[in-house]
């Protein structure tokens, strides 16, 4: 056992010796597979940094712990989907009996409703929601207070206002907090107002919107207990998976959906986003990575290439240690641990000039186009490289070193 | 001249000597510039593709799209939708456009029995099939004058959608399906479309329906999404979106051009951003591909570092009969440049053959064929940059060849 130690160790010797004797030229066969690692790693550093990116803007978008419930139709910015049920009280009661949901919000909304302040109107849309719904869907409140869980049991006429209802329908001197709406008729008192959202984030009509507490505006505006989109709150980020099913099962049985029958509702949670975004990263990152793999393919033909010439240059030392008791597995062990260990060197400098590389792009895209985030190479991906170069050297370091070994000890001494 | 022929000969006489390491060496290098080669050849190649099919749009075409304004330190707002009225005023304002088609759009809830299916309806109107790109019949027929009136609820619908909602052996002509939970009559089938021109959506996946039902029963009002508008003969197409433009800035209240809140795109433009998106996309993935050609040339100045140490007795002696340091230097040059040069252009067959490969690899599961093309240039270009390869990694190994000292030369061991 420990012969193949003491092998390998001469071996590594050796080779070390003969890298630093041929300085260029070990210089050059490395820089082949230093160059190739380089680029796989710049591109997958870049990817891993994009990916991480992704995940750390979606936990800050909306809260991991959410699952969204909503039926299964195109959704447009501003409209209530058609064409399939909403949901309704009993659906949330439903899901708020399961295990793994500690807390349940229903959001509703009317496509539009008439605003009166004095003598001014307009057509508005308006979206009615249980209170802890509109953080989670990235409202702020700017000025004034959010209405409470107490406001929204007893049915309050009180009501939000977006950014842009104050410039329609007030005088730029009148106080918008603490006065009076009617909204479809109906006097609602404005306690708050909320921070203004670009059409990307909330859509077109995001600006002009009234909010009202769930209760309040299911029993005194829209008649009904429709709901359009149910946000359930798990007890715990682990249990994602067996809250959906649950939900699932749940909403089919007070939906009375058959069995067999598709569900006409999607559940999505924010791991869905993180792995669609992940999905796609990974894709960029299979598809450059091929073209830059090639030159991984050039460098080896390289290595290969120089270990012949090396075999050859050395065929009196072979036919020496040969002559002196050398068997062939020591000879082509010697060749191997040379091209192994100049790949792995390679390898190894490939990771930190992939990763500059990656970094050198990051930075030309931020003054390019202002978007930057950090290049990251996971530790798998060290590892990883380290055995490519393992790989690599093995791949093609095999055939010259078999050629070495096989060398007849009598004609390698007498080779000139 | 005699010299260069002879440093030829040479250099062919002292590559064929040493087959395996020539023909790994130029290996290196076709795999590199065999790699630049494919990735341009397959942009080319889809460059002229989609230039062929914009120009099936016609020059004479030009699409209007609301756009949303820019307004320094506001957050960005969709823009307004055209209506009816203002294809009215197209119609009678702009006497250089001949004709001129709205458009609009509508997610839907596609249900056949227990299929549901999440996909779109376009409305348009009755010559939808004369100047649509994507879109031709197939089976049954399309809407006519009088169902666009009456907003009939009748659509056509794409292939891929049949297949979704229908088995197999139904003839989905003449029955109904529920849109939005509305009950529509299916009367026209298209041919399957593949291609990259995509109006509003992929219509092998959707379902196109008057625009007067789609605007009555899906939207709830009279919005326009895009226009399609077609020039008189012989009109120039700066005029004649000036013309539009001056009409619509009065009739959506613009004051100036540059808050217009609409945008013409015509197929030029299309072209114009297709040929962009393909040079970032040739520069990314060449300059990906580059670096193995560096790799290549890395290993060619390697090996001739080694032919240089290989034969020094040679050049010694070469030199010692009278051979200046000139000759010595355009030899190994000569013998790098060869080496590159056959693999290049080798490298470049290569090449072709590898985006051909992928070409084919990828039409079935892109389900379109483009055929890779290299523009004539290009051949060019490969020749030179292998010549130039072999000139800046065989100046050194030759440079030092050239400055070796023939006495000691000689007695090198």
């Amino acid at each position: 056992m420990s012969s193949i130690y003491v092998l390998i160790w001469t071996s590594l010797r050796l080779a070390m010796r003969q890298l630093v004797r041929n300085k260029v030229r070990s210089f050059l066969t490395m820089l082949g597979i230093l160059i190739g690692i380089g680029s796989v790693v710049a591109i997958v550093s870049l990817g891993e940094g994009l990916k991480a990116m992704f995940v750390g803007e979606i936990a800050t978008q909306a809260n991991a712990d959410l699952i969204w419930i909503m039926p299964d139709a195109p959704m447009q910015p501003g409209r209530l989907p058609r064409g399939v049920k909403l949901f309704n009280n009993h659906d949330i009661d439903m899901i708020g009996k399961s295990d793994y949901i500690v807390d349940t919000y229903g959001v509703h909304m009317m496509e539009s409703v008439v605003v009166k302040h004095g003598w001014r109107s307009e057509n508005v849309q308006l979206v009615m929601a249980n209170y802890d719904y509109f953080p989670s869907d990235g409202w702020i409140v700017e000025h004034g207070r959010m209405f409470l869980d107490s406001e929204d049991r007893a049915r309050a006429m009180v009501c939000l206002v977006a950014s842009d209802i104050d410039e329609t329908l007030y005088d730029k001197h009148e106080n918008l907090l603490g006065s009076y709406l009617q909204i479809n008729g109906q006097r609602f008192e404005v306690i708050g107002e909320m921070k203004e959202r670009s059409a990307m984030a909330g859509g077109s009509t995001a600006n002009k919107m009234v909010f009202v507490p769930l209760a309040t505006g299911q029993d005194r505006l829209a008649g009904t207990d429709d709901v359009y989109c149910i946000a359930a709150k798990v007890r715990d980020t682990r249990e994602l998976q067996e809250a959906k099913e649950d939900i699932a099962t749940r909403l089919r049985a007070s939906r009375r959906i058959r069995s067999g029958a598709d569900d006409d509702f999607q559940i999505t949670t924010t791991d869905d986003w993180a792995n669609f975004a992940n999905g796609f990263v990974n894709t960029l990152i299979t598809v450059f990575g091929i073209v830059a793999v090639i030159a991984l393919l050039v460098g080896g033909i390289g290595v290969m290439n120089i270990m012949l010439v090396n075999v050859r240059e050395r065929t009196r030392e072979i036919g020496l240690r040969k002559a002196l008791g050398a068997t062939a597995t020591q000879i082509t062990w010697q060749f191997l641990v040379e091209s192994m260990t100049l790949t792995t060197l390679g390898g190894v400098l490939g990771i930190l000039i992939g990763y500059a590389l990656g970094l050198g792009v990051a930075l030309i895209m931020k003054s390019l186009w202002d978007v930057f985030w950090w290049p990251s190479v996971p530790m798998v991906w060290i590892l990883a490289v380290v055995c490519t170069g393992l790989g690599l050297g093995l791949a093609f370091g095999v055939y010259p070193a078999w050629r070495a070994g096989l060398l007849n000890p009598i004609d390698a001494l007498r080779y000139e | 001249m005699r010299t260069l022929w002879i440093s030829l000969k040479i250099a062919v006489r002292a590559l064929m000597l040493n087959k395996v390491r020539s023909i790994l060496t130029l290996l290196g290098m076709i795999i590199g510039v065999g790699a630049v080669i494919a990735i341009v050849s397959i942009g080319e190649g889809l460059r002229a593709d989609f230039q062929r099919q914009m120009s099936s749009l016609g020059a004479d075409v030009l699409y209007m799209t609301p756009k949303a304004p820019k307004r320094p330190g506001q957050a960005a707002r969709d823009p307004d939708s055209f209506d009816m009225s203002d294809m009215e005023a197209i119609r009678e304002q702009c006497p250089s456009i001949s004709w001129v088609t709205p458009s609009v759009m509508a997610g839907v809830n596609a249900k056949r029995n227990n299929n549901t299916e999440q996909t779109y309806v376009v409305g348009v109107d009755e010559r939808y099939l004369e100047y649509s790109a994507t879109a031709s019949l197939d089976k049954g027929r399309f809407f006519t004058m009088a169902e666009l009136r009456g907003a009939a609820r009748v659509v056509c619908v794409g292939d891929e959608m049949i297949g979704k909602l229908f088995e197999d052996w139904e003839d989905p002509i003449g029955e109904y399906v529920k849109l939005n939970g509305i009950s529509f009559k299916i009367i026209g089938t298209f041919k399957h479309y593949t291609g990259m021109i995509n109006e509003g959506g992929d219509i092998n996946n959707g379902f196109v329906s008057p625009i007067s039902t789609v605007q009555k029963r899906m939207i709830g009002n009279d919005d326009v999404y895009w226009v399609t508008m077609y020039m008189a003969e012989g009109s120039n197409i700066d005029a004649v979106k000036e013309e539009v433009a001056v009409v619509m800035r009065q009739r959506r209240r613009v004051r100036n051009a540059s808050d217009d809140d609409f945008q013409f795109i015509s197929p030029d433009d299309f072209m114009k951003m297709g040929n962009q998106f393909i040079n970032v996309m040739i520069g990314i993935f060449g300059a990906i591909a580059f670096m193995s050609l560096l790799v290549g040339g890395v290993g060619i100045m390697n090996i001739m570092l080694v032919s240089v140490t290989e034969r020094t007795r040679e050049i010694g002696l070469r030199m010692a009969i009278g051979a200046g340091r000139p000759t010595v230097l355009s030899q190994f040059l000569v013998e790098a440049i060869v080496l590159t040069l056959i693999g290049g252009i080798i490298g470049m067959l290569v090449g072709f053959a590898g985006a051909v490969a992928v070409a084919k690899a990828l039409e079935s599961s892109l389900g379109g064929m483009w055929n890779p093309h290299i523009p004539t240039q290009w051949v060019v270009y490969s020749v030179g940059v292998s010549v130039l390869v072999g000139v800046i990694f065989g100046t050194y190994p030759a440079f030092k060849a050239s400055q070796l000292d023939p006495v000691e030369a000689m007695r090198y061991e």
